[in-house]
């Protein structure tokens, strides 16, 4: 028998590699270093993480799949790998703090980041179902070991099982819907599927029945609204570095996956815009209405950012459903700023603790500005970031994200988004008033944050402004990746 | 005669017994046993549409076609792959659960509140 | 009447497949329910074999019987018999028929309009095995998600054995519980 062997790229997928590698090491560290520092997992993670960024950088941007259909080299791939690698040294810093504070979870800890972060980069550059789908596997479960990996806390315990048993509900609609697609079209290569809609119009239902499980099992992932309920307590339980990474990576990973399924070039299920449409354009009004309503009534910090953080899913589906290049552009854009300000407002969570305790209700932060201003002041910008404040990213991005639903003429999605915007500034300017405004409890002191985690606020609360005042610096690159679409 | 038909509804029913499984039952362990169903509703769609594809003169015509069709089964074996390391990861939480509360039990899983 | 024989083997897997995850999905006792999966598996292990299927079919048994059911099995020894499961009518009860008729509700008329093509025995082409051309792909067209799939599952053990691990002082008898 001739076998026909594919040409292998394993240059293309350098950064990935280099990523595995960096986890391998950090992991064999402990095996062969007698007491591994943590600062020298830290650094080891962001040398890592800081060549495979240069080399993702580097890459040459192909349209042409490679390793036989399986994935493309494309400039989305290519920049989504980027803001992934930066979030993943993002959260590295954040938890070199907190491990600091609790010993009893590293280096594991870091490299569990890791391999996340490869999940991640494989769906940003599928093209087809079977690797989405084992990038998606590759993703979660980290993140489910992640959310348990403080034993010395029971809701972190209870929040890993939750997140677990929900992460594996719906990878079983996932699976089922890809075994649909796969079943009418034969195929499960993306490309392919969107050529062959057309051919089998007769079997649309069968279709629209696998997308439609397709869009419930990444509706968990991305916790849209009535598939939201695990994201609470999830959040609230999980240690809060690794909190970070499931409401930043996680959640960009599913809109991605979303995005390389039913709207890229050619691909997809753009022929059958008609069906799931109006089914996003739902989830995307329930979602911002549930996730700002949520937020409202929260005390516990943890558990505000997870209702904030759905709500912000709603806001990106909003965007999402206009299935035009200028709506694929701004989802981009906000992914970019919702990542650095939520990564930024868990990083203050964690160095807002007290010795021995652990910033949990917002009241917690009561006379932050006082004892820490430059932690209350970074936490400011990422609130207002988070609201939508002139001169930061946040308003830039959700500009252009009801932007893209007027221009689609979802005048009624944007209009509730703008509404339920406007709510959200009374959640987000509460934890501003606690800071500034509320007497500190005379109690305790706040800990001094480790440099890491100092580090890892100034990026991204500079970044938030920088994007804010001068967007076209991620704007240009954004339009080379939707150029094709 | 057995057609695609039956196994999409054998499928669909195995799926849904799944998910009843998965709602209903407070015992961890049998979540994760109902999610095994899901899985395997999914695995047996894809087998089931391998062996009868649904165009292409309403059959399996050609061997050439039916070799195509065996990616479906590297589908499957994916999914069992997956499948594995999740009931691995699975368990290891639930134990981790269980070393703390003596329970596995997750209505009994209330330590988080808003 | 040729088209008997296979009919009634696939009522009789239908029926054992069915019966038995029923079982499992409701059973009051966890370790009947885990039993009771191992028919469900070797009975698809036997459809996908009707199905021609065969490397699937060993896998089904190799993996899932093998491997997965033990691990649960496992799961039931250590975590004790706990029988006393309150079932009560939750909420998610009403959320389970109300996914379980959307999946009908799409399924059905999907069912109904799809085209058809029912082929007596006769007409399908002799099922060949699968194995070499499935071992082919694995190493060709899908060697980037077969590479991925090892990842996961070397992360699958690295995070089973981080989150399973007893407390670092005394940690005699427990040793990490991972063997998938």
């Amino acid at each position: 028998m001739q076998i026909q062997v594919p040409e292998i790229s394993l240059w293309q997928v350098l950064p990935e590699l280099i990523v595995l590698a960096t986890a391998v090491g950090v992991l064999a560290s402990d095996l062969f270093v007698k007491s591994v520092q943590r600062v020298n997992v830290t650094l080891t993670a962001t040398l890592g993480l800081l060549i495979a960024f240069f080399t993702a950088r580097s890459l040459e941007a192909s349209a042409t799949p490679i390793f036989a259909g399986m994935v493309v080299r494309d400039s989305l791939s290519i920049l989504l790998d980027q803001i992934f690698l930066a979030g993943a040294m993002l959260v590295t810093w954040i938890g070199h703090e907190y491990a600091r504070r609790n010993p009893r979870q590293f280096p594991e800890f870091t490299a569990l980041v890791l391999f996340a972060t490869i999940g991640m980069m494989v769906i940003a550059m599928s093209a087809d179902l079977i690797p989405l789908f084992v990038g998606i596997e590759l993703l979660s479960l980290p993140l489910f070991v992640l959310a348990g990996s403080d034993k010395d806390r029971l809701a972190s315990g209870e929040a890993s099982l939750k997140y677990f048993l929900l992460g594996a509900f719906s990878t079983g609609f996932l699976v089922y819907g890809i075994a649909f697609i796969f079943g009418v079209t034969r195929t499960t290569n993306l490309t392919v599927i969107g050529q062959s809609l057309a051919a089998h119009a007769e079997a649309t239902p069968l279709l629209v029945l696998g997308f439609a499980l397709l869009l419930v099992g990444l509706g968990f992932k991305i916790s849209l609204a009535p598939f939201h309920m695990w994201a609470p307590d999830v959040y609230q339980g999980a240690p809060t570095p690794a909190t970070a990474w499931i409401a930043t990576g996680s959640k960009i990973a599913g809109f991605v996956a979303l995005m390389r399924v039913f709207t890229l070039p050619d691909v997809s299920f753009a022929a059958l815009s008609d069906y799931w449409t109006p089914g996003i354009w739902w989830l995307a009004l329930i979602t911002m209405i549930i996730g700002n309503a949520g937020a409202l009534m929260q005390s516990d910090l943890k558990r505000m950012l997870a209702y904030s953080s759905i709500a912000h899913g709603g806001y990106l589906a909003m965007a999402f459903t206009s299935g035009t290049r200028i709506g694929a552009e701004a989802t981009l854009f906000y992914m970019a700023a919702y990542l650095l300000m939520t990564v930024g407002a868990f990083g203050v969570a964690i160095a807002a603790s007290r010795s021995g305790q652990e910033c949990e209700k917002i009241a917690d932060l009561s006379g932050l500005a006082r004892q820490r201003p430059w932690l209350a002041f970074a936490m400011s910008i990422f609130m207002l970031s988070l609201a939508g404040m002139p001169g930061t990213a946040g308003f830039v991005g959700k500009l252009w994200l009801f932007g893209a639903a007027v221009q689609a003429q979802y005048y009624s999605l944007a209009l509730i988004g703008v509404l339920t915007t406007l709510l959200s500034f009374y959640y987000y300017l509460r934890v501003i008033v606690y800071m500034y405004v509320h007497e500190p409890d005379d109690r305790l002191l706040f800990n001094r944050y480790s440099f890491s985690n100092g580090l890892a606020l100034t990026v991204c609360a500079v970044g938030l402004v920088g994007l804010g005042v001068f967007p076209n610096l991620l704007w240009s690159t954004i339009r080379l990746c939707t150029g094709a679409v | 005669m057995i057609g695609l038909y039956h196994f999409l509804i054998l499928s669909g029913v195995l799926f849904s017994l799944g998910v009843l499984g998965v709602l209903l039952r407070r015992n961890a362990l049998v979540v994760l046993m109902a999610v095994e169903l899901m899985l395997n509703a999914a695995n047996l769609a894809v087998v089931a549409f391998v062996r009868y594809p649904m165009f292409g003169d309403g059959g399996i015509v050609n061997a050439q076609d039916y070799a195509a069709m065996t990616n479906g089964m590297t589908l499957v074996f994916l999914v069992m792959t997956v499948a594995a390391a999740e009931v691995g990861v699975g368990l290891a939480i639930v134990i981790n659960l269980y070393r703390q509360k003596k329970s596995v039990n997750i209505e009994e899983a209330n330590a988080l509140k808003g | 009447m040729d088209a008997l024989l296979p009919s009634l083997l696939f009522y009789a897997f239908a029926g054992v497949i069915l019966g038995s995850a029923a079982f499992t999905a409701f059973a009051r006792d966890i370790v009947h329910a885990a039993f009771s999966l191992l028919f469900t598996f070797f009975g698809l292990a036997c459809l996908y074999l009707y199905l021609g299927a065969d490397f699937v079919g060993l896998s089904q048994v190799v993996i899932y019987v093998g491997g997965i059911l033990v691990l649960l099995l496992f799961g039931v020894m250590f975590t004790g018999h706990q029988t006393q499961e309150t079932e009560k009518r939750t909420v998610n009860f009403y959320w389970g028929l109300a996914l379980i008729a959307l999946l009908g509700a799409g399924m059905v008329p999907a069912l109904l309009k799809a085209p058809w093509a029912v082929k007596s025995a006769a007409e399908l082409p002799e099922a060949k095995s699968t194995i070499s051309s499935i071992a082919t792909l694995l190493m060709t067209d899908y060697l980037l998600p077969f590479e991925i799939a090892s990842l996961l599952l070397l992360m699958a053990l690295i995070g089973a054995v981080v989150i399973a691990r007893g407390e670092t002082k005394t940690d005699e008898g427990e040793s990490p519980e991972t063997s998938a």
